[in-house]
């Protein structure tokens, strides 16, 4: 199919409107955007987490039926596994639809893709790929010209050690991608989506925000991305087409972090491998020697997993401070715990029957969702502002993505702004100061942006989600809105009347085929 | 009918409503036999998609990334 019509969806992970805003005197591309297009927020997914959100980009797909409810889930063993990536969903992503109907495309760096699957165009596989996977794979030299990297390891601590350098080469790989992309687009020559995916602001933003000199970095972040719009602005100029800027979610600065499990160990909901005695001379260490603050004090996570673990050497059993896993329970006497990546939202797994060594029975399941539930609301900083917004029954609602062994959650806990909940770490107290390295998280309301020839398709609107992006695109493209799809676009573009009718055949196809095979 | 083709029944009221279709599609489908052979062969299209596991270290790297970052 010949088409001129050319979208560019430049994917901004963690991109926020009032982060923009704040910085918007030295972002000339971004102005542009602001004064001759659209800059809104954009409603992100709960929880707001980049597996999730950047899944229903994609497919246009509510987590609830994609099931991609975070990075990690657990097995009935409780072991801690990755819950896989996109390419394992029931629902295909909005390029390989654009692919079907014969559009080309180039997809750099799509979060939770891995590996690069067969798509008409060039697709290289995104964070957190354990390597860089291309396909074709002819495109690699490419990569390997501009010195490609999938993205900069190892950021706590590097940015501990020396910020000023994290960034600079956190911004060098920025540049880098951008680079690739534009060299790719060159190289395929007649493509109609262009569609590169930028980490630099989530990294830069998860421990820049917050400090004093935030800006001074994440400007830099944001100019990086600022300059590729600019030069992406200019591949529009005598086209047909459209820019869009779009971000997973939204990033907060973060003042406390809850240490969910310390919750759980503390409400008797969770017990810890030590006993009664230890447990007494632990609370001697901690009242009089104040460990908290030697961990929090010393600025390292490292150094206070260490001291956890001497501690634990002494005492035996679980470490008194830092670092630990759901096995450091005495499972058979845990009736709930936590797990899931640090965030303002995280998960709450009854340990009942599901489980291989559970403690409740499936009659009290109920009784314990609601004293957990009635708890968390309860919860309170050392200020006496409550932490948790909301706590949601989810249960039956993530199943994972159909992969190994996983069990459901049954709590999605939300924390308030201005929080975080981390799931990995004990201490004695359970609301405690983030690590000084990461202060800021993210929040819910991301970015959208919109500019180039076409924008006069794009409809007015109020609010506008994740959701809605990959229908936006295939009506743009004229292909109809698939009947699974949860979003509505963003265009006048009424795709069923003008999709031509091979084009809605082609689809209603599908429709019937995935009905047929559940794919 | 070409000798590589073969004939297959449909109801006649199926066939009436696709006559339409073809007859409204302003040109895009020349007969009925065309609508039918297009969508079928949509429908039995087969996905090029393989599937794919993870290795242990391929788990272990990816868990290592998302723990540099602080999310584990």
């Amino acid at each position: 199919m010949v088409s001129c019509l050319k979208v560019i969806l430049v994917g901004v992970d963690g991109a926020t409107s009032w982060i923009i805003e704040e910085l918007l005197f030295g972002l000339s591309g971004f102005n542009r955007l602001a004064k001759d297009g659209i800059l809104c927020n954009l409603k992100t997914t709960l929880p707001p987490l980049s597996s999730c959100a950047w899944a229903s980009i994609y497919t246009g797909v509510k987590p609830s039926r994609h099931g991609m409810f975070d990075f990690v889930g657990v097995e009935h063993d409780y072991n801690v596994r990755g819950l896989g990536f996109v390419n394992g969903l029931k629902f295909p992503v909005f390029w390989s639809l654009l692919g079907k109907f014969g559009f080309k495309s180039v997809v750099v760096n799509p979060p939770m893709v891995y590996p690069a699957f067969k798509v008409n165009g060039v697709l290289v596989s995104g964070w957190p790929s354990p390597r860089v996977s291309v396909y074709p794979d002819r495109f690699r030299r490419v990569l390997k010209e501009v010195g490609y990297k999938i993205d900069v390891d190892g950021l706590e601590g590097r940015f501990r050690k020396d910020p000023d350098a994290t960034v600079d080469d956190l911004v060098e790989t920025a540049k880098t991608r951008g680079e690739a992309c534009l060299r790719l687009a060159e190289e395929v020559g007649d493509w109609n989506l262009l569609f590169p995916v930028f980490t630099v602001c989530d990294r830069i933003q998860h421990f820049a925000l917050g400090r004093k000199e935030w800006k001074k970095w994440v400007l830099k972040a944001y100019r990086v991305v600022d300059e590729f719009i600019q030069q992406a602005l200019n591949l529009l100029k005598e086209e047909e087409g459209l820019l869009f800027v779009v971000s997973d979610h939204g990033f907060q600065p973060i003042r406390k972090s809850f240490l969910i499990n310390s919750w759980l160990v503390k409400t008797g909901f969770a017990k810890l491998r030590y006993s009664r005695f230890r447990s007494l001379i632990r609370e001697y260490i901690v009242n009089n020697i104040n460990l908290r603050t030697i961990y929090w004090g010393a600025s390292n996570r490292r150094l206070a997993t260490l001291v956890g673990k001497i501690g634990s050497l002494f005492l035996g059993g679980a470490p008194l401070h830092g670092r630990f896993s759901v096995n450091d329970f005495i499972l058979r006497k845990t009736l709930a715990f936590a797990s899931g990546t640090i965030s303002p939202t995280t998960f709450i797994w009854i340990n009942d029957e599901r489980f291989k060594q559970f403690a409740v029975e499936k009659s009290k399941k109920s009784d314990i969702r609601e004293k957990i539930v009635d708890g968390l609301f309860k919860v309170k900083d050392q200020s006496g502002i409550a932490i948790v917004r909301d706590v949601v029954e989810v249960e039956n609602l993530y199943t994972g993505n159909g992969k190994g062994d996983m069990v459901s959650p049954d709590l999605m806990v939300v924390a308030n702004d201005g929080y975080t909940i981390d799931p990995w770490y004990v201490s004695s107290g359970y609301v405690v100061n983030p690590s000084v390295y990461r202060h800021g998280d993210h929040s819910f309301e991301g970015v959208f942006a919109a500019l180039g020839p076409s924008l006069n398709d794009m409809k007015n609107f109020n609010t506008c989600g994740v959701v809605d992006i990959a229908p936006t695109i295939l009506s743009l493209f004229k292909i109809p809105i698939p009947s699974w799809m949860s979003g509505e676009p963003l265009t006048r573009i009424n795709s069923h009347s003008e999709a031509n009718l091979k084009n809605r055949l082609k689809l209603k196809a599908k429709i019937v085929e995935k009905k047929l095979y559940g794919c | 009918m070409s000798e590589d083709k073969v004939a297959v029944y449909i109801s006649k009221d199926l066939y009436e409503e696709i006559k339409k279709r073809v007859d409204s599609s302003g040109g895009e489908f020349k007969s009925v036999e065309e609508y039918v052979e297009f969508v079928l062969s949509e429908i039995v299209k087969e996905e090029e998609e393989e599937e794919f596991e993870y290795s242990p270290e391929e788990e272990e790297k990816i868990k290592e990334r998302l723990r540099g970052l602080g999310y584990l």
